[in-house]
Protein backbone atom coordinates (compact mmCIF):
# COMPACT_ATOMS: atom_id res chain seq x y z
CA UNK A 1 0.00 0.00 0.00
CA UNK A 2 1.56 3.31 -0.65
CA UNK A 3 1.43 5.82 1.90
CA UNK A 4 -0.36 8.97 1.29
CA UNK A 5 1.33 12.26 1.74
CA UNK A 6 1.05 15.67 1.30
CA UNK A 7 2.88 18.04 -0.94
CA UNK A 8 3.85 20.97 1.05
CA UNK A 9 3.99 24.49 -1.38
CA UNK A 10 7.51 25.54 -1.81
CA UNK A 11 9.25 28.25 0.47
CA UNK A 12 11.89 30.63 -1.50
CA UNK A 13 12.09 28.82 -4.58
CA UNK A 14 13.09 25.55 -2.95
CA UNK A 15 12.28 21.80 -3.89
CA UNK A 16 8.66 21.47 -2.69
CA UNK A 17 8.69 18.52 0.40
CA UNK A 18 6.24 15.68 0.84
CA UNK A 19 4.70 14.99 4.54
CA UNK A 20 3.51 11.10 4.68
CA UNK A 21 0.20 11.21 5.99
CA UNK A 22 0.48 8.82 9.49
CA UNK A 23 -0.91 5.63 8.55
CA UNK A 24 -3.76 6.41 11.52
CA UNK A 25 -5.46 9.02 10.17
CA UNK A 26 -7.63 9.59 6.76
CA UNK A 27 -7.45 11.84 3.78
CA UNK A 28 -11.14 12.93 3.33
CA UNK A 29 -11.81 13.65 -0.04
CA UNK A 30 -14.89 15.38 1.05
CA UNK A 31 -15.12 19.10 2.67
CA UNK A 32 -16.96 17.78 5.67
CA UNK A 33 -15.36 16.25 8.67
CA UNK A 34 -17.55 13.19 9.89
CA UNK A 35 -18.70 13.76 13.40
CA UNK A 36 -16.37 13.82 16.64
CA UNK A 37 -13.31 14.22 14.04
CA UNK A 38 -11.23 17.45 13.46
CA UNK A 39 -9.90 18.27 10.20
CA UNK A 40 -6.45 19.43 8.94
CA UNK A 41 -6.90 21.42 5.43
CA UNK A 42 -3.21 22.39 3.57
CA UNK A 43 -3.12 24.31 1.20
CA UNK A 44 -1.33 23.35 -1.30
CA UNK A 45 -0.80 23.85 -5.30
CA UNK A 46 -0.82 20.24 -6.64
CA UNK A 47 -4.45 19.68 -5.08
CA UNK A 48 -5.91 22.81 -4.28
CA UNK A 49 -6.26 21.65 -0.63
CA UNK A 50 -5.56 18.04 1.47
CA UNK A 51 -7.79 16.95 3.96
CA UNK A 52 -6.81 15.02 6.59
CA UNK A 53 -8.94 13.98 9.53
CA UNK A 54 -8.84 12.46 12.97
CA UNK A 55 -10.57 10.98 15.68
CA UNK A 56 -10.91 12.91 18.47
CA UNK A 57 -12.03 10.72 20.41
CA UNK A 58 -8.72 8.18 19.70
CA UNK A 59 -5.44 9.33 21.95
CA UNK A 60 -3.40 7.63 19.09
CA UNK A 61 -4.91 9.34 16.11
CA UNK A 62 -4.77 12.83 18.46
CA UNK A 63 -1.33 11.80 19.05
CA UNK A 64 -0.53 11.52 14.91
CA UNK A 65 -2.29 14.42 14.41
CA UNK A 66 -0.27 16.47 16.83
CA UNK A 67 2.76 15.17 14.81
CA UNK A 68 1.62 15.96 12.14
CA UNK A 69 0.73 19.17 12.86
CA UNK A 70 4.33 19.55 14.35
CA UNK A 71 5.78 18.52 10.69
CA UNK A 72 3.42 20.59 8.37
CA UNK A 73 4.43 23.64 10.78
CA UNK A 74 8.32 22.74 10.74
CA UNK A 75 8.24 23.23 6.94
CA UNK A 76 7.27 26.65 7.60
CA UNK A 77 3.26 26.62 7.13
CA UNK A 78 1.32 28.61 9.20
CA UNK A 79 -1.50 26.95 11.49
CA UNK A 80 -4.96 29.03 12.18
CA UNK A 81 -7.96 27.59 13.43
CA UNK A 82 -10.72 28.94 11.20
CA UNK A 83 -14.88 29.02 11.84
CA UNK A 84 -16.91 27.27 9.90
CA UNK A 85 -20.60 27.42 8.68
CA UNK A 86 -20.04 31.71 8.08
CA UNK A 87 -18.19 31.87 11.66
CA UNK A 88 -15.64 34.72 10.84
CA UNK A 89 -12.71 33.82 13.14
CA UNK A 90 -9.26 33.19 12.55
CA UNK A 91 -6.68 32.35 15.43
CA UNK A 92 -2.91 31.47 14.83
CA UNK A 93 -2.32 28.03 16.55
CA UNK A 94 1.12 27.94 18.43
CA UNK A 95 0.27 24.56 19.69
CA UNK A 96 -2.00 21.78 18.55
CA UNK A 97 -5.28 21.67 19.90
CA UNK A 98 -6.74 18.71 19.79
CA UNK A 99 -10.30 20.42 20.08
CA UNK A 100 -10.10 22.45 17.05
CA UNK A 101 -12.72 21.78 14.60
CA UNK A 102 -11.13 22.83 11.44
CA UNK A 103 -7.59 24.14 10.92
CA UNK A 104 -6.25 25.61 7.78
CA UNK A 105 -2.56 25.24 7.04
CA UNK A 106 -1.62 28.58 4.72
CA UNK A 107 2.00 28.87 3.16
CA UNK A 108 1.99 32.38 4.47
CA UNK A 109 5.47 32.67 3.71
CA UNK A 110 4.74 33.09 0.07
CA UNK A 111 2.52 35.99 0.55
CA UNK A 112 3.95 39.07 -0.67
CA UNK A 113 3.14 42.33 -2.15
CA UNK A 114 1.05 42.10 -5.21
CA UNK B 1 0.71 28.46 -35.91
CA UNK B 2 3.42 29.97 -33.81
CA UNK B 3 1.89 32.71 -31.40
CA UNK B 4 5.05 33.43 -29.60
CA UNK B 5 8.01 32.33 -27.49
CA UNK B 6 9.88 33.62 -24.80
CA UNK B 7 12.90 33.07 -22.74
CA UNK B 8 12.41 31.88 -19.93
CA UNK B 9 15.50 33.74 -17.82
CA UNK B 10 12.98 36.70 -17.83
CA UNK B 11 9.70 37.76 -17.28
CA UNK B 12 8.21 39.36 -20.63
CA UNK B 13 5.15 41.38 -21.56
CA UNK B 14 3.21 40.41 -24.65
CA UNK B 15 0.77 42.90 -25.93
CA UNK B 16 -1.46 39.80 -28.06
CA UNK B 17 -4.47 39.19 -25.81
CA UNK B 18 -3.51 36.08 -24.85
CA UNK B 19 -4.96 35.10 -21.47
CA UNK B 20 -2.43 33.96 -19.06
CA UNK B 21 -0.03 34.05 -16.61
CA UNK B 22 2.13 31.18 -16.04
CA UNK B 23 4.72 30.58 -13.18
CA UNK B 24 6.33 27.40 -13.75
CA UNK B 25 6.23 25.16 -10.77
CA UNK B 26 9.54 22.99 -9.92
CA UNK B 27 7.23 19.87 -9.68
CA UNK B 28 6.92 20.30 -13.42
CA UNK B 29 10.64 20.80 -14.58
CA UNK B 30 9.96 17.86 -16.99
CA UNK B 31 7.80 20.45 -18.96
CA UNK B 32 9.12 21.59 -21.95
CA UNK B 33 6.31 22.74 -23.80
CA UNK B 34 3.09 24.65 -23.10
CA UNK B 35 0.51 25.30 -25.42
CA UNK B 36 -2.40 27.54 -25.34
CA UNK B 37 -5.87 27.16 -26.74
CA UNK B 38 -8.27 29.62 -26.58
CA UNK B 39 -11.93 29.23 -26.61
CA UNK B 40 -15.08 31.45 -27.17
CA UNK B 41 -18.02 30.87 -24.12
CA UNK B 42 -20.57 31.38 -26.78
CA UNK B 43 -23.14 32.84 -24.03
CA UNK B 44 -21.13 35.80 -23.10
CA UNK B 45 -18.79 35.48 -25.80
CA UNK B 46 -16.10 35.61 -23.28
CA UNK B 47 -12.43 34.34 -23.64
CA UNK B 48 -11.26 30.93 -21.97
CA UNK B 49 -7.78 29.97 -22.21
CA UNK B 50 -6.89 25.84 -21.76
CA UNK B 51 -2.90 25.83 -20.83
CA UNK B 52 -1.72 22.16 -22.16
CA UNK B 53 1.58 21.19 -21.43
CA UNK B 54 4.13 17.98 -22.28
CA UNK B 55 5.52 16.54 -18.96
CA UNK B 56 7.49 14.19 -20.52
CA UNK B 57 9.12 12.77 -17.20
CA UNK B 58 5.99 12.33 -15.56
CA UNK B 59 4.84 8.48 -13.81
CA UNK B 60 1.56 10.38 -13.30
CA UNK B 61 -0.79 13.30 -14.86
CA UNK B 62 0.13 16.84 -13.60
CA UNK B 63 -2.19 19.30 -12.72
CA UNK B 64 0.35 22.12 -13.62
CA UNK B 65 0.01 20.87 -17.36
CA UNK B 66 -3.35 20.51 -17.82
CA UNK B 67 -5.60 23.47 -16.63
CA UNK B 68 -7.74 26.42 -17.42
CA UNK B 69 -7.12 30.03 -17.25
CA UNK B 70 -9.55 32.76 -16.69
CA UNK B 71 -10.00 36.46 -17.16
CA UNK B 72 -8.61 38.47 -14.35
CA UNK B 73 -11.12 38.92 -11.11
CA UNK B 74 -12.88 41.78 -13.08
CA UNK B 75 -13.73 39.54 -15.97
CA UNK B 76 -12.09 42.28 -17.80
CA UNK B 77 -11.48 40.67 -21.33
CA UNK B 78 -9.00 43.31 -22.55
CA UNK B 79 -6.77 43.48 -20.17
CA UNK B 80 -2.93 42.49 -21.34
CA UNK B 81 -1.73 39.66 -19.13
CA UNK B 82 1.99 39.32 -18.36
CA UNK B 83 3.76 36.45 -19.12
CA UNK B 84 6.37 35.48 -16.17
CA UNK B 85 8.52 32.67 -15.79
CA UNK B 86 9.82 32.37 -12.29
CA UNK B 87 11.83 28.96 -13.10
CA UNK B 88 15.50 28.57 -14.43
CA UNK B 89 15.69 25.67 -16.55
CA UNK B 90 19.30 23.49 -15.87
CA UNK B 91 22.23 24.34 -17.98
CA UNK B 92 21.39 23.92 -21.72
CA UNK B 93 17.80 22.51 -21.45
CA UNK B 94 15.94 24.18 -23.86
CA UNK B 95 14.91 27.36 -22.64
CA UNK B 96 12.12 28.28 -24.92
CA UNK B 97 8.44 27.57 -24.99
CA UNK B 98 6.28 27.48 -27.90
CA UNK B 99 3.00 29.37 -27.82
CA UNK B 100 0.40 28.71 -29.68
CA UNK B 101 -3.10 29.91 -30.54
CA UNK B 102 -6.01 28.20 -32.09
CA UNK B 103 -8.36 31.15 -33.48
CA UNK B 104 -11.64 31.40 -31.73
CA UNK B 105 -14.84 29.69 -32.89
CA UNK B 106 -16.74 31.88 -34.82
CA UNK B 107 -19.97 32.56 -34.10
CA UNK B 108 -22.91 31.41 -36.81
CA UNK B 109 -25.31 34.00 -37.79
CA UNK B 110 -28.18 31.73 -36.46
CA UNK B 111 -26.24 31.54 -32.95
CA UNK B 112 -26.05 35.47 -32.66
CA UNK B 113 -29.76 35.90 -33.01
CA UNK B 114 -30.43 33.26 -31.14
CA UNK B 115 -28.08 35.34 -28.51
CA UNK B 116 -30.08 38.37 -29.55
CA UNK B 117 -33.35 36.53 -28.76
CA UNK B 118 -32.51 34.88 -25.42
CA UNK B 119 -30.78 38.79 -23.71
CA UNK B 120 -34.54 40.10 -25.17
CA UNK B 121 -36.56 37.82 -23.25
CA UNK B 122 -35.77 39.65 -19.89
CA UNK B 123 -35.20 43.08 -18.85
CA UNK B 124 -31.76 44.44 -19.06
CA UNK B 125 -30.25 44.30 -15.50
CA UNK B 126 -27.34 47.16 -15.11
CA UNK B 127 -25.13 45.84 -12.41
CA UNK B 128 -21.03 46.52 -11.64
CA UNK B 129 -20.36 43.18 -9.99
CA UNK B 130 -19.48 40.45 -11.97
CA UNK B 131 -20.55 36.95 -10.88
CA UNK B 132 -18.14 34.25 -10.32
CA UNK B 133 -17.59 31.54 -12.89
CA UNK B 134 -18.18 28.12 -12.88
CA UNK B 135 -14.48 26.13 -11.92
CA UNK B 136 -13.28 24.12 -14.01
CA UNK B 137 -10.31 23.18 -12.21
CA UNK B 138 -10.41 20.44 -9.74
CA UNK B 139 -7.78 22.21 -7.40
CA UNK B 140 -10.21 25.47 -7.80
CA UNK B 141 -13.40 23.09 -7.32
CA UNK B 142 -11.83 22.16 -3.70
CA UNK B 143 -10.34 25.41 -2.93
CA UNK B 144 -14.32 26.73 -3.29
CA UNK B 145 -15.55 23.68 -1.08
CA UNK B 146 -13.65 25.06 1.40
CA UNK B 147 -14.16 28.55 1.27
CA UNK B 148 -17.89 27.89 1.20
CA UNK B 149 -17.29 25.79 4.47
CA UNK B 150 -15.74 28.62 5.96
CA UNK B 151 -18.35 31.27 4.50
CA UNK B 152 -21.94 29.10 4.89
CA UNK B 153 -24.02 28.63 2.50
CA UNK B 154 -25.50 31.84 2.24
CA UNK B 155 -22.10 33.98 2.62
CA UNK B 156 -21.12 31.70 -0.43
CA UNK B 157 -23.76 32.10 -2.51
CA UNK B 158 -23.00 35.71 -1.69
CA UNK B 159 -19.93 35.87 -3.12
CA UNK B 160 -21.10 33.40 -6.31
CA UNK B 161 -23.33 36.29 -6.82
CA UNK B 162 -20.46 38.95 -6.09
CA UNK B 163 -17.88 37.93 -7.21
CA UNK B 164 -15.95 39.56 -3.52
CA UNK B 165 -16.12 38.25 -0.24
CA UNK B 166 -16.48 41.15 2.45
CA UNK B 167 -15.37 40.59 5.98
CA UNK B 168 -15.60 43.01 8.86
CA UNK B 169 -12.02 43.69 10.61
CA UNK B 170 -12.14 44.20 14.52
CA UNK B 171 -11.10 47.34 13.73
CA UNK B 172 -14.49 48.32 11.92
CA UNK B 173 -13.08 48.42 8.45
CA UNK B 174 -14.33 46.19 6.41
CA UNK B 175 -12.45 44.63 3.47
CA UNK B 176 -14.05 43.48 0.31
CA UNK B 177 -11.88 40.73 -0.81
CA UNK B 178 -11.47 39.30 -4.57
CA UNK B 179 -10.06 36.23 -5.73
CA UNK B 180 -6.99 35.96 -7.89
CA UNK B 181 -4.59 38.78 -7.76
CA UNK B 182 -7.66 40.89 -7.27
CA UNK B 183 -6.86 44.03 -4.66
CA UNK B 184 -8.45 44.44 -1.44
CA UNK B 185 -10.51 47.39 -1.13
CA UNK B 186 -10.96 48.53 2.23
CA UNK B 187 -14.00 50.62 3.56
CA UNK B 188 -14.42 52.81 6.62
CA UNK B 189 -18.10 54.11 7.53
CA UNK B 190 -18.97 52.77 4.19
CA UNK B 191 -16.24 54.60 2.41
CA UNK B 192 -13.28 53.60 0.29
CA UNK B 193 -10.15 54.33 1.53
CA UNK B 194 -7.65 52.14 0.26
CA UNK B 195 -6.37 49.36 -1.91
CA UNK B 196 -4.23 46.53 -0.47
CA UNK B 197 -2.74 44.47 -2.95
CA UNK B 198 -1.75 40.78 -1.53
CA UNK B 199 -0.66 37.97 -3.90
CA UNK B 200 0.51 34.64 -3.16
CA UNK B 201 4.08 33.13 -5.21
CA UNK B 202 3.18 30.67 -7.36
CA UNK B 203 0.63 28.98 -8.73
CA UNK B 204 -2.39 29.11 -6.77
CA UNK B 205 -5.78 28.92 -7.70
CA UNK B 206 -7.85 31.75 -7.32
CA UNK B 207 -10.19 30.96 -4.27
CA UNK B 208 -7.02 30.08 -3.10
CA UNK B 209 -5.53 33.49 -3.05
CA UNK B 210 -8.90 34.76 -1.35
CA UNK B 211 -8.91 32.21 1.35
CA UNK B 212 -5.36 33.67 2.23
CA UNK B 213 -6.40 37.30 2.80
CA UNK B 214 -9.45 36.08 3.87
CA UNK B 215 -7.64 34.43 7.12
CA UNK B 216 -5.01 37.06 7.22
CA UNK B 217 -7.73 39.81 7.58
CA UNK B 218 -9.60 38.64 10.25
CA UNK B 219 -6.50 37.23 12.24
CA UNK B 220 -4.19 40.86 11.84
CA UNK B 221 -5.18 43.30 9.66
CA UNK B 222 -2.10 45.21 10.77
CA UNK B 223 -0.11 42.39 9.58
CA UNK B 224 -1.80 41.66 6.48
CA UNK B 225 -1.73 45.84 5.80
CA UNK B 226 2.05 45.43 6.66
CA UNK B 227 2.53 42.62 3.76
CA UNK B 228 0.70 44.87 1.03
CA UNK B 229 1.22 47.11 -1.65
CA UNK B 230 -1.42 49.85 -0.35
CA UNK B 231 -2.77 52.52 -2.87
CA UNK B 232 -5.19 55.44 -3.25
CA UNK B 233 -8.82 54.40 -2.67
CA UNK B 234 -10.95 53.71 -5.67
CA UNK B 235 -13.31 56.16 -7.01
CA UNK B 236 -16.48 55.53 -6.57
CA UNK B 237 -17.54 53.43 -9.65
CA UNK B 238 -20.39 54.31 -11.39
CA UNK B 239 -21.57 51.15 -13.42
CA UNK B 240 -20.85 51.77 -17.03
CA UNK B 241 -24.31 51.33 -18.74
CA UNK B 242 -24.68 48.93 -21.58
CA UNK B 243 -25.55 50.57 -24.84
CA UNK B 244 -28.75 48.40 -25.23
CA UNK B 245 -29.28 47.19 -29.11
CA UNK B 246 -33.06 49.18 -30.00
CA UNK B 247 -32.91 47.81 -33.74
CA UNK B 248 -36.09 46.05 -34.38
CA UNK B 249 -35.58 41.75 -34.94
CA UNK B 250 -36.45 42.31 -38.33
CA UNK B 251 -33.97 44.74 -38.64
CA UNK B 252 -31.61 42.78 -36.90
CA UNK B 253 -31.87 39.36 -38.93
CA UNK B 254 -31.37 41.35 -41.91
CA UNK B 255 -28.06 42.81 -40.64
CA UNK B 256 -27.21 39.29 -39.42
CA UNK B 257 -28.25 37.81 -42.77
CA UNK B 258 -26.21 40.68 -45.30
CA UNK B 259 -23.30 40.39 -43.41
CA UNK B 260 -23.05 36.53 -43.36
Amino acid sequence: MIADFIEVPVIDGGPSVRIPVPPLLRVLDGVVPPPRHGIFQVMNRCDGDKRVVWNSDSLAEIQAAKEMFDNLKKEGLTPYRVGVGGKAMSDKMDEFDPMAEQVLFLPLKLAKRG
Amino acid sequence: MIFNNYDDTGTATYTPSISASIVYPTDCSTTNSIYVKKWIDISTNASIYHAKGKCTGATTPCSYCDFWLGEDSTGSISKKYILKASYTWANDYNNYHNWSVVPAVPVSPSQRLRQILQSRQAPSIITSRTPVRAAAEGREIRARQTLRRMLGDDGFQRFLRNGFVSVQAHSGKVYQIYPGHGMTIVYLNGKPIEKLCVVLEGNFTPTDHLITRYVMILHDEDHFRASANVFAAPLRRTAAIRQLDTRSLPQIFHDIKAAA
